[in-house]
């Protein structure tokens, strides 16, 4: 499959009375004509045109071609027209029922439009803020026409890029040349006929194809230029509040510009110039124009394989959703594809951890055994040590109460009862000295001295009443209770 | 609702295609989510089995690093304790042997005469059963009751002495005129739980 780099690209003008061919080349600083061919045979119709593009392509020998085409007549119009500013959604309608309404013989056209400036023809300011309208230029050819012109160069491998007609041609041209924002004429005496495009702020504002023919002298063809000239002025004047047109740009065949240069500016009373550039062939600059519509970034082109703004809008609409779906699904397949990943990375390397583990284990269970007898036999002495403690605490007891029993008090009965942990002990005595105040006060030391020596809790002098006197003068009995607290927990 | 319908058909076919890739886009997504969501659970469950296990093998190469084998002397000391369980309860059968130690150590501490006698065992829930590496011993169904004279430190000397198969349930003392104590100390009994009766 060629590239698009080998595929030759072609220009063309096509009017009834001939064709215009170019070969060209797309330099980084213009445009560079390869090759051009006229063919000056009548077309009966685009279908004709067609085919014959196709016949003059294929005898150049080239097997991929791009053809961008001009064209004038074959039942081809145009309207300049003013709208308000709306979205193409909207102006399409519109445009396509005004151009049907002007032009109700023309079955099923193929409509496209191009925006121009806006132009405000009020001399008030706009209270309410409304905005200017916008000029529309607005070409149509019957449908059935331009699918079979379409049709017959597909037959042939050339590709329709681009099909346009003279006025848009003329705007192009204007644009690439010395554009002005002042009022101007372009004078193109095309093989077919002249046509004169005006320009205001540089923008067409009006197009005028004078009824004239080659076979007619050069000055009867200047002065039917020069009125037509004219006319346009007095429209520029009536319809842009009393603008002149300041200069008449001319692009007509070599051999006859000084003439035309010299008799149009005798009878125009403005400057007369050669339109700016190096073709000199008026078909030739009709194919350029072609070229710089089909490369602009909205042209008007009517060719059937070319989209509408609606179908472009929506295949733009239908990529943005697609993309944006293609977008979502990739970032979830992704995120699922990654977590599914990560997690089977992750049950690998837990899997491997298991297999250690066990590994681990069974070099452990041996160790674990000795471990446990090693645990079993702490936890032995602890309950022994526990054990063996409440014996120790009753020991203790013992020597304590041996020693928190001070001179002077006698113990007749003790009674210790085990009760859980702790042990409730009754004590019972007798105190003796040389007066009752002597035998109280031994009692209240033994009394203090109780939980001096040992652990208790709930102490209480439970009775104390005088004993029979002995030789030491003075006696009092006495009975004490007491709980004896648990013994501390033995250390591990 | 037949408007609501109509602005729905209308919706519908002015958006067919917006409609179709927004359903297998969600078709996508719902799919993408119903394999992601239960995988990253999975692989937060596994995570955390990961960090167990490391935590598990790293502990366990510090403690087989850290490991000392039993020695001899261990091994002695387990038995030693073996013997020493064994001994905190005495089986039924054995229940003389035990008295006879008893007067004897009693004896042994001081109290001249020493005598013994079974009594019924104190109150179930003053005590509670020894349990201990795996071997339990309940409370017998009798006790010990020693009587005999002595003074507090004769009391301390025979609870020094004790058999470790009974445990002091009560102690009482009564000084007698001549300087001693008639003493009646009450020992509960324990025997071995079940299987562990010999």
């Amino acid at each position: 499959m060629p590239s698009k780099k080998d595929e030759a690209s072609f220009a063309a003008f096509l009017e009834p009375s001939g064709i215009c061919l170019v070969e060209y080349r797309r330099e980084r600083d213009g445009i560079q004509i390869i090759r051009r061919h006229s063919d000056a045979s009548r077309l009966p119709g685009l279908a004709d045109a067609g085919e014959r593009v196709a016949e003059l392509i294929t005898k150049m020998g080239v097997q991929q071609s791009r053809l961008s085409v001009a064209v004038r007549g074959f039942g081809s119009t145009y309207q300049i027209m003013m709208l308000p500013p709306a979205e193409p959604a909207i102006l399409g309608p519109v445009v396509r029922r005004e151009l049907a309404r002007l032009n109700p013989d023309m079955p099923s056209p193929r409509v496209d439009y191009v925006l121009g400036g806006q132009f405000d023809r009020r001399r008030r300011e706009r209270p309410e803020g409304g905005t200017p309208q916008r000029e529309v230029l607005v070409g149509a050819a019957p449908e059935i026409a331009v699918s079979a012109f379409g049709e017959e160069l597909a037959l042939a491998g050339i590709e329709l890029d681009h099909l346009t007609l003279l006025p848009q041609v003329l705007q192009r041209l204007y644009e690439s040349g010395n554009a002005s924002r002042d009022p101007e004429a372009l004078f193109i005496d095309l093989p077919g006929g002249p046509v004169i495009g005006f320009f205001h702020e540089s923008q067409l504002r009006l197009v005028v194809e004078p009824p004239v023919t080659g076979d007619d002298d050069l000055s009867t063809r200047a002065q039917v230029i020069s009125e037509h000239v004219d006319r346009g002025n007095l429209f520029l004047r009536q319809q842009f509040r009393g603008v002149e047109l300041s200069r008449l740009l001319i692009a007509v065949k070599e051999e006859e510009s000084a003439a035309f240069l010299d008799s149009l500016g005798e009878q125009l009373n403005l400057p007369v110039e050669t339109f700016p550039g190096p073709v000199s062939d008026p078909g030739v600059l009709a194919c350029i124009g072609t070229v710089l519509d089909a490369e602009a970034e909205k042209g008007l082109n009517l060719s059937p394989f070319a989209e509408s703004p609606e179908d472009k809008k929506e295949r733009a609409r239908r990529r943005l959703v697609t993309l944006t779906a293609i977008a979502v699904s990739a970032v979830a397949v992704l995120w699922a594809f990654f977590t599914v990943a990560a997690t089977l990375r992750l049950s690998s390397t837990v899997e491997e951890s298991r297999k250690v583990a066990v590994e681990r284990m069974s070099q452990l269970a041996p160790l674990r055994i000795v471990a446990a007898e090693r645990q079993k036999n702490a936890q032995s002495r602890t309950y022994l040590r526990r054990v063996r403690a409440g014996d120790v605490q009753i020991q203790g007891f013992i020597r304590a109460l041996l020693r928190a029993t001070p001179p002077g008090i006698q113990l007749t009965n003790l009674g210790l009862q085990r009760s859980g942990d702790e042990w409730s002990v009754t004590l019972t005595g007798s105190g003796y000295g040389e007066t009752g105040a002597d035998v109280l006060l031994a009692i209240d030391r033994f009394f203090h001295a109780i939980p001096r020596e040992m652990t208790v809790h709930d102490l209480v002098l439970t009775d104390l009443n005088d004993a029979p006197a002995s030789q030491f003068g003075a006696a009092m009995r006495f009975t004490m209770t007491f709980v004896l607290s648990a013994p501390a927990e033995p250390r591990q | 609702m037949n408007d609501f319908v109509a602005r729905v058909r209308v919706f519908a076919a002015a958006n067919s295609y917006s409609l179709v890739v927004g359903g297998v886009t969600l078709v996508t997504v719902v799919a993408a989510l119903w394999v992601g969501l239960p995988a990253r659970k999975e692989r937060a469950q596994l995570d955390a089995e990961e960090k167990r296990l490391e935590a598990l093998i790293g502990s366990s190469k510090s403690w087989m690093n850290q490991f000392q084998p039993a020695s001899d002397e261990e091994a002695a000391v387990w038995q030693g304790t073996s013997a020493e369980i064994a001994a905190l309860g005495v089986p039924p059968a054995e229940r003389l042997t035990l008295a006879q130690i008893v007067a004897r150590r009693a004896e042994d501490a001081g109290y001249s005469p020493a005598h013994i006698k079974f009594v019924s065992p104190p109150a179930p829930t003053t005590l509670a059963t020894r349990q201990v590496a795996g071997v339990s011993f309940n409370p017998a169904g009798y006790a010990l009751q020693v009587d005999g004279s002595g003074s507090l430190t004769t009391l301390n000397r025979f609870i020094e002495t004790l058999p470790p198969a009974v445990a002091l349930q009560s102690i009482s003392l009564t000084a007698a005129p001549d300087g001693s104590a008639s003493t009646s100390i009450t020992l509960s009994v324990f025997e071995p739980a079940g299987g562990n009766v010999k």
